[in-house]
Order: C-alpha cells, then sequence, then structure tokens
C-alpha cells in the first residue's frame, strides 16, 4: 500500500472549510466565574439545607423530656452534621480525585471512571449509614413507650429497610458497571497485542475471565477519594456504638418495666 | 465571582487557539453531527483548554496538550449523549456496511468527506481519537502520547484505519 491515497484522504480531511476560531477571552472570563459561582451556590444550598434541619434536631433535643429520645435526636443530628462534613470534603475529593484534563486519554477515562465507581460503592457509607442510627433510636423507643403500635412501627422499619437496600443495590449495580467498562479499558493494550481471545487464548485466561477479557495489564493505584479515609471510620465507630447504647439501653428498660 | 490574574492563561491560550482552532474545529465534527451540538461542544473544547492551560507546566509539547484536553472533553461529550441516546458504535476491525466511490472529482470529494465524518462519528471512542490523530497527520509517537497507548499498538490501530479506509473508499484503485 503506497502512502498518496492516505495522504488524500488526510488532505481532504485537513483542507475542509473550518471556521476561524474567534478568541473572546472576556467571554471565556465570564464563563469561569460563572462556573465557580455556580459550585459556590451549589455548596452553600447544600449547607444551608443541613443546618435547617440540623436546627430541626437541635430543637427536639432540647425540647424533649425522654432522655432516650434526646439521644435518638442527638445521633440524627450527628447523621446531618456527618453528611454536611461529606458534602464539604466532596468538593475536595472532586478535585483531587479527578484528573487533569491534560492527562492522556487513556489515564483521564480511567481515572474518571474509577472515581465515580468509588463513589457510587461507598453510598452506604456516606448517605445512608449516618442517616440509621438515628432512625433506629427514635423507632426503637418509640416501640418501647408505645408497644399497642408495634404494627405500624415494624412497618415503617420494613419500608425504610426497603428503601434504603434498593438505593444501596441500584448504586452497587452502577459501580459494576462502571467496573466493568475499566475492564474494557485494561484490556484494550493487550486485546491489541493478541488479537480476541479464540480457543487456544483461553486457555491461558482465568476461568473466571469471560470471553473477550483479558488480563489487564499494570497500572498507577488509583488514590481512593477523600471522603473515604481514618477519619470518617472513627466517626462511623463512634456513631454505631452510640446506637448500640442508645437502643439497648431502652429496650432493657422497656423489658424490666 | 473575581478571577485572579489569568494573563499568562490568557496568552498560551490565545497561541494554543490560533495554532490548533481549525484542528478542534474538525476534531469536534468527528464527534458530533448536530450543528448546534457541535457549536456548544466546539465551545467546551476551548473553555476546557483555557482553563486546563493553568496547569500547563510544559512536561509535553503544546500541541499534545491541546489534543488531549479536546478529545478528553469530547470524549466525555458523546459518552453522555450515549447515555441520553443509547447509539452503538463500531470498532475499527469490526465489518463496516457498504462502501462508495473513491475520491475522483469534487462531487466525489464532498460525497466522500461526508462520508468519512459519518464512518468516523460511528467508530468507539478509542479508535474515533486515533482516526481523527492520523487524519491530523499526527505520528505514531505523537498519537500514543495523546491517547496513552503503547507505541506498537498505535502503529498496529494505524495498520487497520489504513486498511478501512482502503476498504471504504477504493483507495488505490485511483486511474
Amino acid at each position: 500500500m503506497t502512502d498518496e491515497p492516505e495522504t488524500d484522504l488526510q488532505n481532504l480531511w485537513q483542507e475542509q472549510p473550518a471556521q476561524s476560531p474567534i478568541i473572546d477571552l472576556k467571554a471565556l472570563h465570564r464563563r469561569a466565574e460563572k462556573f465557580q459561582s455556580r459550585l459556590f451556590w451549589r455548596n452553600t444550598r447544600e449547607y444551608i439545607a443541613a443546618a435547617f434541619i440540623g436546627a430541626a434536631f437541635c430543637y427536639e433535643v432540647i425540647v424533649r423530656k425522654d432522655i432516650y429520645m434526646r439521644g435518638g435526636f442527638l445521633l440524627s443530628l450527628l447523621g446531618v452534621a456527618f453528611y454536611a462534613f461529606i458534602l464539604h470534603t466532596r468538593g475536595r475529593a472532586d478535585r483531587e480525585g479527578l484528573p487533569a484534563a491534560g492527562e492522556d486519554c487513556f489515564n483521564f477515562h480511567r481515572k474518571a471512571l474509577a472515581h465515580q465507581r468509588d463513589l457510587l460503592r461507598a453510598v452506604w457509607l456516606w448517605g445512608i449509614l449516618p442517616l440509621v442510627p438515628g432512625f433506629v433510636a427514635l423507632l426503637g423507643r418509640q416501640a418501647v413507650l408505645h408497644p399497642e403500635n408495634i404494627q405500624k412501627i415494624l412497618m415503617a422499619i420494613g419500608w425504610i429497610f426497603l428503601l434504603f437496600s434498593g438505593v444501596i443495590w441500584l448504586n452497587v449495580w452502577a459501580a459494576g458497571r462502571m467496573q466493568k467498562r475499566i475492564d474494557e479499558l485494561d484490556g484494550v493494550d493487550r486485546r491489541i497485542e493478541m488479537g480476541k481471545p479464540g480457543k487456544w487464548n483461553a486457555l491461558f485466561f482465568r476461568p473466571s475471565q469471560k470471553a473477550g477479557q483479558v488480563p489487564f495489564r499494570k497500572l498507577d493505584p488509583i488514590k481512593p477519594p477523600t471522603v473515604f479515609n481514618m477519619k470518617m471510620a472513627v466517626i462511623v465507630f463512634v456513631l454505631v456504638a452510640g446506637l448500640l447504647v442508645l437502643v439497648l439501653v431502652p429496650l432493657m428498660a422497656g423489658v424490666r418495666r | 465571582m473575581a478571577l485572579g490574574d489569568t494573563s499568562e492563561q490568557d496568552r498560551k491560550y490565545s497561541e494554543a487557539a490560533t495554532e490548533f482552532g481549525p484542528a478542534l474545529e474538525r476534531l469536534a465534527r468527528g464527534y458530533e453531527a448536530n450543528p448546534d451540538k457541535r457549536r456548544d461542544l466546539v465551545q467546551d473544547i476551548h473553555f476546557a483548554l483555557w482553563r486546563s492551560l493553568e496547569a500547563f507546566d510544559g512536561r509535553c509539547s503544546l500541541r499534545t496538550w491541546v489534543y488531549r484536553v479536546a478529545h478528553n472533553t469530547a470524549t466525555t461529550h458523546i459518552l453522555k449523549e450515549r447515555r441520553q441516546r443509547g447509539n452503538g458504535w463500531l470498532a475499527l476491525d469490526e465489518d463496516w456496511p457498504g462502501e462508495g466511490p473513491g475520491i475522483e472529482d469534487t462531487v466525489h470529494e464532498q460525497q466522500a468527506l461526508a462520508r468519512l465524518t459519518a464512518m468516523i462519528q460511528r467508530l468507539q471512542p478509542q479508535d474515533r481519537q486515533i482516526m481523527l490523530l492520523y487524519l491530523e497527520n499526527v505520528d505514531a509517537s505523537g498519537i500514543g502520547e495523546i491517547t496513552g497507548l503503547k507505541p506498537p499498538n498505535v502503529a498496529t490501530k494505524i495498520h487497520r484505519i489504513k486498511a478501512l479506509l482502503q476498504r471504504q473508499f477504493h483507495q488505490g484503485e485511483r486511474p
């Protein structure tokens, strides 16, 4: 094959009429300001919402006479504070976890997918778990105080459980799809080198690998986003321990009564 | 919200946009068929390029940087669009439907360009990146640097591109 015909197509492509770019720096600056301002207002809206809910829980903590109900609302307050902390760190995680636009295309997309996958996988940690202790403590105490309503309370617990399970399942499923796309990307270089794995190639792949997939190439490990660090683990531990104390004590008190 | 001093960033951007502006416009044609959406995509690419130049430290050439930013922005755009429209893409080594006339005269040139653009728009993202860079005369090592693929694999892909173009445009049969 000679070079000439290809050059024809390259020439054809490069000589097609294209508009000269209008370099409007003021428009770019305006857009950058708008972009910053949108981020600022998004964060502000979320902080205000968290502050409102937190204030409502604070009010309940102060006015309730029952110590266990107070504890339940306090746990809910902690859950909201935890959630607000996650929102605060999310901005940083977005900046640190997402790749720069100037990275090579392979790494750019792999890192972007891995970032989304990690956020989806951990939704139970940052989106669901902070709310659980407060819910359980409040509903548990209600069950002790009003045993005649136990059916309604159990039903409420069931619905909440179903809702949370559904949210987690959907997110884990979406994270699985992200992982598949990452696996596809990881296999690209090897697939080009080896061709699509056929009957014989399949002998050299792990049995768990489906046809078309190939061993992953070695990549730099991706740092997890900032939201999943040790501080978080400690806060989660404190919340769960608080839940156990606040739920078990009133339940035992109810049993004694 | 006020921006800080952007004069250096502005200077780099003006330089990049002057040199690569038409190439970025052609690149957008390979990614988006709808003219309105394509105009938006070109603006998005320019905005991403301007923002990215704040972090440009000369570790790679300006050309490599510009193409990386442009392809990353455009690929993100088509991945988002695919989620909405669910379009199917083809790889270079799959069976491509139909063959058309070669490039013998102006009418055929326009037809060929339209067909070439349509073909590029059907390619899966990575093959599309390589095809567009090949059409812009970027060599194999440059394509490797931009896409992150190993140079021998880029060479294999270019070989497939040439074969595909030959089949589709009767290359080599010209009088």
